[in-house]
């Protein structure tokens, strides 16, 4: 075979990579450019064929180097860049470091078609940079130069070096704060529908901060309003981390959770959520900590059963955070057998319930579930009272009431808040501030947990992963090492005297 | 000495045990981390 066919055919070779590469390429970018991918993949494509159409016509080194710079932005940049180090090796050896210590965060995958065409577009910009090196040679003898051997052992012991270079720079390891204070953002909306709970929230936290004595380092709050908007909180929390530099978050509210969990994974500094949704504590640098609605329902029928209900009806307000109380008890109740004898939902412009009251009184319940936001929650309860309806029971929304007079002698199930104290330093400190029982505890002991890790000198993200107990404000809480969820068992209330008064058991 | 369709098949063969274990881990960590109450609704008050 002569120089020239051997040139030709290491170029359709060469070709023939950069094509099947720049498809993989553009697969995996569909996912962050959307339509735009195509625009890059037929860059790449045409691109590539371009110039080496041009090198085959004019044999112009020019025309040659244009296309080897080509491939080397595919091998380096999409090859070695994004498919080697943010997608093959956070599947393989972050997966692997994760699972045999906590030091290392569980990465954060993409779907998997997304990480499976970043991997393949890793081996394709293997197998470009290889036909790139065989066309370098074939050119070269086409030349009359000396052959050039493959440094194959070199680009393998590369490859291993950016591997043990991942795992180095994957571990989060404790570092002191500067100047010895430890910033931590307190993310909540302070204004809109959210302002009673993130006021409470900012305000547990505060006390939080007042109440440490003797402390190795100073911190200091960073209190960010996320507005009222989910989606434009982005830029609030990204300030936070990137100008305030703070060490860590604590804030509340699942829909502003779900905007500060990426944004933390990022910066990899943990944050813990006074949160529903559990998806948000993904165990790595985000944490929960709420009873669950599961656990509510689980507790809810006990105490039901434990009261002879035998069926019982559910009124409830067409709200998500309610869905999920209803859904977990609905599920609870139909586990051990206790029947629900009428069920409705109600939209939040409904304000007489008076015929949604009969059609469950005519099912005979031995009990009515109510949960409502306010105002409807009170207007409910006021026509209940009326229709003379006094075997009233929730989960946590009583508790929330603006007139919890209304629902006298009803149970609910909410935090145990053990430590009575606590709410009434809170009162003494903000009399005018309402204590949501279902949050302020667990505010405090978010802040205390991130406290406890600087004074031990563990990264706090670290810490927060290995820990299994903690001794909570609102009763003990519990978490499996290296999962993001803590767990704490609610207790049985009741409205007593127009207060909310948590049962001795 | 192996042929150059066996070193092919090879080569095949390595990259599918590499996709293949790579989709069984990204799926296993996925399903882990978004937890086991699957697609979050929007508008949680906590």
């Amino acid at each position: 075979m002569s120089h020239d066919e051997i040139l030709h055919r290491a170029a359709r070779r060469s070709l023939l990579s950069v094509l099947v590469t720049a498809g993989f390429v553009t697969v995996n970018h569909l996912y962050p450019l959307g339509a735009k991918a195509l625009l890059l993949g037929a860059l790449l494509a045409a691109g590539a064929t371009a110039l080496l159409w041009w090198f085959r016509n004019s044999r112009s080194s020019v025309a040659f180097a244009g296309y080897l710079v080509m491939n080397l932005w595919i091998v380096v940049g999409f090859g070695l860049l994004k498919g080697f180090w943010e997608d093959t090796l956070p599947v393989f050896i972050g997966s692997l470091l994760a699972s045999l210590s906590t030091s290392f965060a569980r990465p954060t995958l993409a779907p998997v078609w997304v990480e499976l065409s970043g991997i393949t577009m890793f081996i394709g910009s293997l197998f470009v940079l290889y036909n790139a090196l065989a066309l370098i040679r074939a050119r070269r003898a086409s030349l009359g130069g000396a052959p050039l051997a493959l440094p194959g052992r070199a680009f393998a012991l590369a490859f291993v070096a950016i591997a043990a270079a991942y795992a180095v720079v994957d571990r989060d390891r404790w570092v002191a704060p500067p100047n010895g204070v430890v910033k931590i953002g307190v993310i909540v909306p302070l204004t809109g529908p959210y302002t009673i709970l993130g006021n409470s929230f900012l305000k547990a936290v505060e006390m939080a901060e007042r109440d440490l004595r003797g402390t190795k380092y100073r911190y200091q709050l960073v209190r960010v309003d996320v507005g009222q908007d989910p989606r434009q909180a982005g830029a609030a929390i990204g300030h936070a981390i990137q100008d305030e530099k703070v060490n860590a978050i604590v804030g509340g509210i699942s829909l502003f959770g779900q905007v500060t969990q990426p944004i933390a994974t990022a910066a990899r500094i943990p944050h813990t959520c006074v949160c529903t949704v559990t998806s948000i504590g993904d165990g790595a640098y985000n944490f929960t900590n709420i009873p669950t609605p599961e656990a509510e329902a689980r507790l809810w029928v006990q105490e039901a059963r434990r009261r002879g209900v035998r069926q019982f009806a559910l009124l409830s307000q067409n709200y998500p955070s309610i869905h999920n109380h209803v859904k977990a008890l609905k599920a609870e109740a139909a586990r051990v057998g206790l029947p629900i004898s009428y069920e409705t939902e109600f939209s939040d412009s409904v304000r007489d319930f008076r015929g949604l009251i009969e059609a469950a009184r005519a099912s005979h319940p031995d009990v009515y579930y109510v949960e409502a936001l306010s105002p409807q929650l009170d207007i409910l309860g006021r026509q209940l009272k009326e229709t003379n309806i006094r075997n009233i029971a929730s989960v946590v929304a009583p508790s929330l009431s603006e007139h919890p007079e209304v629902f006298e002698g009803a149970w609910y199930t909410d935090s145990d808040l053990r430590d009575i104290g606590f709410r009434r330093r809170f009162e003494e400190q903000y009399p005018a501030t309402r204590f949501a029982t279902h949050m302020m505890p667990y505010a405090y002991d978010d802040f205390n947990m991130i406290v406890q890790a600087y004074e031990r000198g563990e990264n706090p993200a670290v810490y927060l992963r290995n820990l299994t107990a903690y001794p909570g404000t609102a009763g003990p809480l519990t978490k499996q090492r290296g999962r993001g969820n803590f767990q704490s068992t609610p207790a049985v209330w009741t409205i007593r005297d127009g207060r909310p008064t948590l049962n001795a058991n | 000495m192996i042929t150059r369709r066996q070193n092919t098949a090879l080569l095949a063969a390595l990259i599918a045990l590499v996709l293949g274990s790579a989709y069984l881990i990204v799926e296993r960590n996925n399903a882990e981390m978004v937890g086991s109450r699957g697609a979050v609704p929007s508008g949680f008050i906590h």
